[in-house]
């Protein structure tokens, strides 16, 4: 009796919780769907009475969200590519290979995963004027082609492949590239994806990098551009359709990660914690 | 023993290994390393102009400068209600939902996913959700509050502000909440995560030799699960603390590129990295990148101390593995 | 083929100084032969296998295959074959896909196999393809190895004894120059284990592949190799037939090394000529200098006889059956006890004296330093 009452509480508190993350999503699509008249309704009405579908495609006429979409698709798969092989590659070399200073080296990519990317923002921000890219796709790029955390989280998946495969491997007639290639990355493949997947939120998370060297509109990632749309003149917004370009930029990545959930958590849960 | 069985060759090589690394070092040496060093050495440079490289020898002002600036003294306060008001009470909420969630099984994995998906959702997105959410006349909030007979709050509002320091006070305070309640929302999902698989990990044993001894529930929470639990704790508290001093794009998502209510004009909701991007952003006048820089290494101290003290905590937990 | 340490040497630089984990080696394996390396963990057994395999080289010294000095050469260039403890099997690939991993993976390999096709085809008339000898090749090493069932499992799928064989086949099916097996039986159950090393010795016959085999079973290598190394701290005990190593130790280490149950160590000495243990005379005549000395005999060459030399008194002090045997321990004297070894023990009890004596040829004397100084 007891224990069926503490159940019962134990998931009502699961559902209050539950209720209060869903809220902010349900606002916001319940939003995207008013006409502009119920979205400035004073009282706010909880539900649309007719459901506006077209706000998506007004949102998309209205402001060149799809291509903040492809600058920011175009951006990830490079910043995922470029960062993979060169993670895969540096995480092989620690993990497998000896060489004088790995110590030392390994330390350095410790250090970087601690330090917080805010602290390079300036330098790296007069680097790339110095270099005349603002304003273009290689600013948004270069900077995040390199990932301590990614090097790290491969090195320790590495490091658990067994010496023998290795040595199996060697003595069948393989150089290290090709053990890489055929043993290495197979066995590694949840990582991989896992480090990918974090790569690609981070870049559609991020904001005030290309915030900074970026000012026109056709280079503007997801964020930026979301930030400024839909906001007239005399500083008024345009709600429903905020909401709608809002709507389009969240589910994506949302059933991005229903799909590959676990690849997520186990990226997440292993980073820190050992175990 | 198997790695006294290798040695230098002819498996290994130097000359592969570097080989393998350059492509990251260069990029961590030009992205990473170089900029700390150079952050470090711009903020003691005397009316530095960067285009030019011109600098009037070495000087500590621009740290005092800051330090008494009005609108960082802002930004730090900004930044601690976050990091020591905002994300411990996250942390206790994620600590009890995963509590929760470790005692049930069914749905647990859809309520998981459920939680996650704050983390999941673009930072400024959320941040614009939740400033309609506050909206005086469209919010969620006073809609909900107006079925209780209340009257709607105006809770981003700068309206005569600027005159009184009465009406300032209460729009910031109101600013905090709006703030508080975006932070437990936003925070909540990594940690439970987190916490989930440290509870998890504990071995199941312990827990049934005490019920088989007849401990109550909260004695083995208390005794049990929260000591095993307390590397994780330690670990979620001093990550969430450094993420939440590097807070930037949620502010600006909720109050605006001017970090307030329209009306203010004293940057009211600013953070430490707003402040570092702001000065940044005047960087054609003389010295502002050297601002910047003074206050990206105040930043990278308190970083520096925090993560030495979870190595700290790290190391005097690790027996309880 | 054969393999030829000449004064081989092995350091590995540690944090303090270095270690030698092979020290001066000098060791023939002949062409065809079984051989077992033999000896405790620790005593470079596994080093010297891995010099042969390439994959560390010698701090000093030359490695020879035939009359090739392969010293330097890196392991891919060899040709030598490698069976782990853990059978290091790919795990991501199915059995076949392990097997024929070699054949398609290495450059030099792939190069003899067109060799080898181009042969067969013309003796043969035939036209294979490549792809499709790859298969004839894996299937035949598959029957040879008797795995030909699971070809198309995962290695996870498989017993130990199952995953065993993928990993001998996968060596075996680029046929190399040379096998050589790390401890190969360890992590098999007590009967595969025995069952494992029949197939590894008809295989090896079969194939008539020089064959290294390391382990610190001595039984394992007492059964299979056609002669075995024993090797401590990095140098070389003894080298030879495992009967005539085993009868004939060379020193004490290799006497106490080998042998199931454990060989009989009698501290003495000698004196005008005698062996003296325990205040009694039990060999009168020794023609060696007068020294403390150490008997050794093993307890399996013990018998009850009431006229022999040497001759000992003693008494019954347990006894119990192991499997088919019975090891009877008895009282020397205070200090002393003797174990022999029995078929059968109907007619003792324990409290009996025995009067018994060792099998001629069969006892041994060793010097304060070990080495074998005297055998009867």
């Amino acid at each position: 009796m007891r224990k069926t009452l503490m159940k019962t509480v134990n998931y009502f508190l699961l559902a209050a919780v539950a209720v209060m993350v869903l809220i902010p999503f349900f606002w916001m699509l319940g939003t995207a769907l008013k006409s502009e008249a119920e979205a400035l309704h004073i009282p706010p009405m909880l539900l649309p009475k007719i459901y506006h579908f077209d706000n998506f495609a007004k949102a998309v006429r209205a402001e060149p969200l799809i291509r903040y979409f492809l600058n920011t698709l175009i951006v990830s798969i490079f910043v995922v590519l470029i960062s993979t092989a060169i993670s895969v590659l540096s995480a092989y070399a620690f993990a497998r290979l000896t060489f004088r200073g790995r110590d030392f080296l390994f330390a350095v990519v410790l250090i970087a995963v601690m330090l917080p990317q805010e602290i390079m923002i300036i330098t790296n921000f007069m680097t790339i004027a110095k270099l005349k890219w603002l304003n273009t796709f290689r600013a948004l790029i270069l900077p995040y082609c390199v990932n301590a955390f990614n090097i790290f989280l491969l090195r320790q998946t590495m490091k658990q492949i067994p010496e023998d495969l290795y040595i199996a491997a060697r003595i069948d007639g393989l150089g290290n590239f090709r053990y890489l290639w055929k043993v290495v990355l197979p066995v590694a493949k949840p990582t991989i994806l896992t480090t990918m997947l974090l790569s690609m939120i981070w870049i559609w998370d991020t904001y005030a990098w290309p915030n900074l060297v970026t000012t026109q509109d056709n280079l503007r990632l997801i964020s930026n551009g979301l930030k400024n749309a839909f906001t007239t003149s005399t500083g008024s917004i345009q709600y429903e359709l905020q909401m709608a370009a809002a709507t389009l930029v969240t589910i994506p990545l949302i059933l991005i990660f229903i799909a590959l959930r676990k690849y997520i958590f186990s990226g997440i849960t292993r980073g820190g914690i050992k175990g | 023993m198997a790695a006294m069985k290798r040695d230098r060759n002819p498996l290994s090589d130097d000359r592969k290994a570097y080989f393998y690394l350059l492509p990251a070092f260069v990029l961590l040496v030009i992205f990473t390393v170089y900029p700390v060093i150079n952050t470090i050495i711009t903020s003691v440079k005397l009316d530095y102009r960067f285009l030019t490289g011109v600098y009037n020898g070495f000087s500590f002002g621009h740290y005092l400068d800051i330090l008494r600036d009005k609108t960082f003294q802002r930004a730090c306060l900004n930044t601690a209600f976050i990091a020591f008001i905002c994300v411990p009470a996250s942390l206790i909420t994620a600590l009890v939902t995963a509590l929760l969630l470790n005692s049930i099984k069914a749905l647990r994995n859809f309520l998981t996913t459920l939680y996650y998906l704050p983390q999941v959702t673009n930072i400024i997105a959320a941040g614009m959700v939740f400033a309609l959410l506050f909206h005086t006349n469209s919010g969620f909030i006073n809609l909900v509050l107006g079925w209780f007979g209340m009257d709607p709050v105006p809770w981003i509002s700068g309206v005569g502000i600027a005159g009184s320091a009465d009406l300032y006070t209460r729009s910031y305070i109101r600013c905090l909440f709006i703030l508080f309640i975006y932070s437990l929302w936003q925070g909540l999902s990594l940690k439970v995560i987190l916490f989930l698989s440290g509870l998890q990990n504990i071995n199941p044993q312990y827990r049934q030799a005490a019920e088989i001894d007849g401990t109550s529930q909260w004695n083995i929470f208390r005794k049990i699960t929260f000591p095993l639990l307390s590397p994780v704790t330690m670990y979620v508290l001093i990550t969430s603390v450094i993420t939440a001093l590097k807070s930037y794009a949620s502010v600006v998502a909720l109050f605006g590129d001017s970090y307030g209510p329209i009306g203010d004009n004293s940057k009211m909701m600013i953070t430490i990295v707003g402040y570092i991007i702001d000065s940044l952003g005047d960087y054609l006048s003389p010295g502002a990148i050297s601002k910047a820089s003074a206050a990206a290494f105040i930043l990278l101290l308190i970083i520096v101390i925090l993560t030495a003290l979870q190595f700290y905590f790290s190391k005097k937990w690790v027996h309880y593995k | 083929m054969e393999v030829r340490f000449e004064s081989v040497t092995k350091k590995f630089p540690m944090k303090k100084g270095e270690i030698t984990a092979v020290n001066r080696l000098d060791l023939t394996i002949d062409s065809g032969k079984l051989v077992g390396l033999l000896g405790p963990s620790g005593c470079g057994k596994s080093t010297c296998l891995f010099m042969i395999a390439g994959v560390c080289q010698p701090t000093s010294g030359k490695l020879w295959f035939d009359d090739r000095d392969v010293t330097t050469l890196s392991p891919e260039k060899r040709g030598v074959g490698m069976v782990f403890q853990n059978y290091a099997l790919y795990p991501h690939l199915t059995v076949k896909q392990n097997i024929e991993f070699p054949l398609v993976n290495s450059k030099e390999i792939r190069k003899q196999l067109e060799t080898k096709l181009a042969i067969h085809n013309k003796t043969g008339n035939g036209k294979t393809k490549l792809k499709e000898f790859v298969q004839q090749e894996v299937l035949r090493t598959a029957r040879l190895v008797e795995i030909e069932d699971c070809l198309d499992r995962k290695p996870f799928e498989l017993s130990g004894g199952q995953q065993q064989r993928v990993a001998i086949a996968r060596t075996i099916v680029k046929q190399p120059s040379i096998l050589l097996l790390d401890e190969p039986l360890s992590n098999l159950d007590a009967r595969l284990r025995v069952q494992t090393r029949e197939e590894i010795r008809r295989i090896q016959q079969m194939t008539g592949i020089t064959t290294v085999f390391v382990t610190h079973d001595q039984e394992e290598a007492l059964n299979i190799c056609d002669e075995i190394a024993i090797m401590k701290k990095g140098i070389l005990q003894q080298f030879g037939n495992p009967q005539a190593v085993y009868d004939y130790p060379a020193n004490r280490f290799t006497a106490g090394f080998l042998g199931g149950t454990p060989i009989n160590m009698l501290d003495g000495e000698i004196s005008d000529g005698k062996f003296i243990a325990g205040g009694q005379v039990i060999l009168p005549d020794v023609p060696i200098a007068d020294q403390p000395v150490t008997a050794g005999f093993r307890p399996e060459n013990l018998y009850v006889s009431e006229n022999g030399t040497p001759r000992f008194n003693l008494e019954v002090v347990e006894m119990y059956r192991h499997g088919g045997i019975t090891v009877v321990t008895t009282k020397f004297d205070a200090d002393n006890a003797i174990r022999l070894v029995k078929e059968r023990s109907d007619n003792m009890t324990i409290g009996d004296r025995l009067m018994v004596t060792v099998a001629p040829g069969m006892l041994y004397l060793f010097d304060s330093n070990g080495a074998k100084i005297w055998q009867q």
